[in-house]
């Protein structure tokens, strides 16, 4: 019979709030005027990264307060897997993608997912160290490429 | 490009693809129930709604989004009603999803070898799920900026549809989807519960319809029409779905043909026809080590709970002779309700923990039978006393070794009114 794997206890704050809050970031990112941010003479891609990071620790010591230390680790290794992923669809596909990446993935773990298997790094809990790995090399390489200048250009389309 | 070319294009073909792609997904992940019963492989292959509905809802949020985005929706495409306009969007990929679960039920009952191929209530139920989560995306999509309708298209309808069976309010879970529960093969889903599951989808359907932008000078009174019919069939959902518990299933319409063809009559639901001849052959050899035996003189696959000793129950969903001889050997003794309740007193509540005759019995005829009888007391996670047992009983001559276990089922049999498994 059918079972879905994710039932109820933490799964809604360390699955699928953090892709919500993902798709909120990469929606934003793609805000305001991004043909003259690309070629702005103060440091835009450091400020969206910054940005990005506070989002992260500013989600962190909230579920904390909520759930604690072990609830809070998987929440923001997947929040940062999250806007990684997202970032990247940003980059390499398009703006929708960017919206669609996180919330897919976390209702297709939710779904179809294992914890014996590593593409399904969302479900592992937070010791398991090659999750954490994922999320943070999608951290890194996205939230780099996700807010680059040629990211605006490319954003911002034709003057 | 023409409005509804435009329409079909970003919906469905983008859409359509990944549905089928993780709808299989999601049925390969699930195990088939071996039962060769149709309606439960369809149930089974129905529960990739859980996949194919946030990508139908998704599918709508981008295409009404694009509508949105493009301004048509506020000058209104005048000339047409918004009703055409809404039906030529959703109609035809809604049509295409329900097809596209639909024929996953099929295949689905297909590959087990079962049949009927399709219920016709499970397609019903496919078409107006599909049609609501279409319009509920396109109503996100028509009213919300896409940072807010795209992923709530994607997970308001996973959260609806596989979070209600996670939750102790036992049913709602009927009222958002059909049981995974349901159901061996002398069950059906009842009347009631289809009714709520429908109610439920017409609900949503209906309450997206009233969300989605209108321009006509009727707007506020169909707007009104919708949400008042969609109430109506929630508050019917609703109050259809409250009887049922965690389980909704009702016995069978029906009865297994019977047939005495072994020497001992056995009844068979159509679907386990085609292993009529096999457990005949079980059978025969059964009753070639029954004589001085107490046996049940009728074995049938109606719900162990309606049978009475000495009819038995019998499960033929499969045509392989070892498959059958392990189950036969449950059908030739009384329950383990029956062999507890006979040891502690049909009066005193049965500890599950407590010992009892049960697996005696039923190791005595896996040995008879060719099975391992250490193999049956070892699954049945048998104590030292009971091994002991029937290591007595087994050194006996065999007509004492019979009075032995005739004198065991009797008595589990006599004490609990002749439920049997």
């Amino acid at each position: 019979m059918p079972v879905v794997r994710l039932g109820l206890g933490d799964a809604p704050f360390s699955v699928l709030l953090p892709a919500l809050i993902a798709s909120g970031v990469a929606s934003a990112v793609q805000r305001g005027l991004l043909n003259f941010e690309a070629v702005a003479v103060r440091p835009t891609p450091l400020l969206f990264r910054a940005t990005i990071v506070g989002v992260t620790l500013g989600v962190a010591l909230i579920v904390t307060a909520i759930g604690g230390v072990p609830l809070a680790t998987v929440t923001i290794r997947n929040l940062a897997g999250y806007l990684g992923a997202a970032l990247l669809a940003l980059r390499l596909v398009g703006g929708v993608a960017a919206l669609v990446v996180a919330p897919a993935s976390a209702v297709a773990a939710s779904v179809l997912g294992s914890d014996d298997s590593i593409v399904w790094w969302v479900l592992h809990p937070a010791s398991h160290w090659p999750s954490t790995a994922v999320a943070s090399l999608l951290f890194l390489v996205g939230g780099w490429a996700g807010t680059s200048r040629t990211t605006m250009r490319a954003r911002a389309g034709p003057d | 490009m023409r409005f509804r070319t435009a329409a079909w294009f970003a919906f469905l073909w983008l859409t359509l693809p990944a549905a089928t792609i993780v709808g299989q997904l999601f049925i390969s992940s699930t195990f088939p129930t071996g039962s060769g019963y149709g309606l439960s492989e369809n149930i089974r292959a129905y529960g990739a709604l859980v996949l194919i509905a946030p990508i139908a809802a998704l599918g709508g949020a981008l295409t009404a989004g694009r509508l949105r985005r493009s301004s048509v929706l506020q000058s209104g495409p005048h000339g047409r009603s918004p009703s055409r306009v809404w039906a030529s969007i959703a109609g035809s990929p809604a049509v295409a999803f329900a097809v596209l679960i639909s024929t996953f039920m099929a295949a689905t009952a297909a590959s087990a070898g079962a049949f009927p191929l399709l219920d016709p209530r499970l397609a019903a139920a496919a078409a107006i799920q599909s049609l609501a989560y279409v319009l509920f995306g396109l109503a996100l999509g028509a009213n919300l900026p896409a940072v807010l309708a795209i992923p709530a298209a994607l997970v308001v309808p996973y959260v609806v549809i596989a979070f209600p069976p996670a939750l102790s309010t036992y049913w709602l879970r009927h009222v958002t989807g059909i049981s995974s529960n349901c159901c061996w093969i002398y069950e059906d889903v009842p009347q009631r519960a289809f009714t709520a599951h429908l109610a439920f989808s017409m609900a949503l359907a209906l309450a997206a319809a009233a969300a989605l932008p209108r321009w006509n000078a009727r707007a506020s009174l169909t707007r009104a029409a919708l949400a008042i019919l969609a109430t109506g069939s929630l508050v019917t959902a609703c109050l259809s779905a409250q009887i049922f518990g965690p389980s909704a299933n009702e016995p069978r319409a029906g009865a297994p043909y019977c047939s005495s063809r072994s020497g001992v009559e056995l009844c068979l639901w159509p679907e386990h026809e085609k292993n009529r001849a096999s457990s005949e052959q079980v059978l025969r050899r059964i009753l070639g080590e029954a004589d001085g035996l107490d046996i049940p003189n009728k074995f049938t696959e109606l719900d162990p709970g309606l049978v009475r000793w000495p009819t038995t129950s019998w499960v033929a969903a499969s045509g392989d002779l070892e498959k059958l001889l392990s189950g036969a050997v449950y059908s030739l003794s009384p329950s383990t309700q029956c062999f507890r309740q006979q040891t502690v007193g049909v009066e005193t509540a049965v500890p599950q923990e407590f010992p009892d005759d049960g697996p005696i019995v039923r190791a005595w005829w896996s040995g008879r039978l060719g099975l391992d009888a250490q193999d049956s007391l070892d699954a049945a996670g048998a104590s030292d006393d009971q091994r002991a047992t029937l290591a007595r009983i087994e050194s006996l001559p065999l007509p004492e070794q019979k009075d032995e276990i005739n004198a065991l089922v009797r008595r589990a049999a006599g004490v609990c009114s002749g439920v049997v498994n």
